[in-house]
């Protein structure tokens, strides 16, 4: 780490390296776009998952009126949040772009994308802030891809957007660890519900049915831990690309040099990273 | 001459008191279903009426949390701060209520008036939610 953070600051001082050799963008774009919707996609999951466990209980146990959830809501919210985090990909992929002086040149997915973010009236307070700013983000990219903005506009951008990015993580960082959180904790409580009641009821003759059932309640919690972990990285995530960017605000504002931009943007790309990597290696378990 | 009267301002609930309310409805459901499993392990039946009316409660305040959580961003209330305000105070005395209750016939009457709660909540009617918070509170022992 010591041998690249080293290179890095050397390159940086013999001015070859851009913005975004430094500040990792276009690495993060790629790596969100993976990331970000693993753990937002189970705001639906989570719903699926309540009500196998409802379906699975038995009819006697549970009130003939009472039917299993209706999952569109959440649909909606997962559908809505990848979008979101869809366009907070771009517009580091744009800045990488632009710091690396390649065009941005994909006005019509921008257009399409516009459209297709339009605000939902039915979602949650924290999701339609979220639709809101990324519509602004989405418009300011279209704009600039349309006034062919090159490297020496990159500081502009940023500037303009600051606001738009402050206002989408946060509000994606309150979706996922405070909605989403809240939905997990049904869930857990489902699980509960589902497994130590049979459980406490167990005869002596069922040992062995059981074990198998501890077993399995423990691989349930064990899956919730990690969801619950990943709600953590994903705040930890947004937390970073929000400090992240308004530190580039500000430097770009004092036109500071690329060695100062690599000396302040450094902990928090390692950071950033980390977090990413947090949540790629638990959607790699098995 | 008299002063008509002026109607109450109505107000959209902010994301933090929007969070409240679904984590108020949360944690009465956890409470119900930990009254459910205790009654369970002291020797009722998981088909007994009482255990299945209160995994029901359990279901329909899970899912009034959720609600709360996932939709309804222009949930507007009359005196909303205020309703709030009852709200909360209600339904922390109902969760201190459930806290380690062994009595399933109290736990039953203090889901059902939370859910009622949830009721009028939906109808946004301030009089309706006065009423049913002064209900949740009467069944958890408080009087406001």
């Amino acid at each position: 780490m010591r041998i690249v953070a080293g290179a890095t600051f050397l390159l940086a001082a013999n001015g070859c390296v851009n913005l975004d050799d430094i500040a990792g963008l276009s690495k993060l774009s790629d790596r969100a776009r993976i990331s970000l919707p693993r753990v937002s996609n189970d705001v639906a999951g989570t719903c699926a998952r309540q009500n196998a466990l409802f379906e699975n209980t038995p009819q006697a146990e549970r009130p003939p009126a009472q039917q299993a959830q209706d999952c569109k809501p959440y649909q909606a919210i997962a559908d809505h949040l990848a979008k979101d985090e869809s366009v907070l990909a771009d517009y580091f992929d744009a800045l990488g772009k632009l710091a690396s002086n390649k065009p941005m040149g994909y006005v019509a997915i921008i257009e399409a994308n516009v459209t297709a973010i339009g605000a939902n009236s039915s979602l949650s307070a924290n999701a339609a802030s979220a639709g809101d700013a990324a519509q602004l983000i989405l418009r300011s990219l279209a704009d600039a891809a349309t006034k062919g903005y090159r490297k020496k506009q990159l500081g502009q951008l940023i500037q303009q957007n600051d606001p738009a990015i402050q206002s989408l993580t946060q509000a994606l960082k309150k979706v996922i660890t405070a909605d989403y959180a809240l939905l997990l904790s049904n869930e857990e409580l489902s699980l509960d519900s589902f497994y130590k009641g049979p459980m406490a009821s167990a005869q002596p003759s069922e040992r062995l049915t059981l074990i198998l059932v501890q077993r399995q309640y423990a691989h349930d919690r064990s899956a919730m831990q990690f969801r619950k972990e990943d709600i953590t990285a994903y705040g930890k995530v947004m937390d970073d690309i929000s400090a992240l960017h308004a530190k580039l605000k500000q430097e770009a504002e004092t036109k500071a040099s690329m060695v100062e931009i690599s000396k302040q943007a450094r902990p928090l790309v390692l950071s950033l990273n980390a977090a990413l990597s947090d949540i790629e290696s638990r959607s790699n378990q098995p | 001459m008299k002063t008509p009267p002026v109607p109450p301002a109505t107000t959209t609930l902010s994301d933090d008191q929007m969070q409240t309310l679904a984590q108020s409805f949360h944690d009465i459901a956890m409470e119900i279903g930990q009254v459910r499993l205790s009654a369970i392990a002291a020797g009722s039946r998981l088909t007994d009426p009482a255990i299945v009316q209160l995994q029901g409660y359990v279901y329909s305040l899970m899912n009034v949390a959720a609600s709360l959580a996932i939709q309804d961003a222009n949930l507007t209330l009359a005196n909303a701060d205020q309703a709030v305000a009852q709200i909360s105070l209600a339904t922390k005395a109902a969760d201190h209520a459930l806290d380690k209750l062994q009595s399933i016939d109290k736990a039953v009457s203090i889901a059902s008036s939370v859910i009622v709660l949830a009721m009028a909540i939906s109808t946004k009617d301030p009089s309706q939610i006065e009423s049913a918070a002064r209900s949740v509170a009467k069944a958890a022992g408080l009087a406001i």
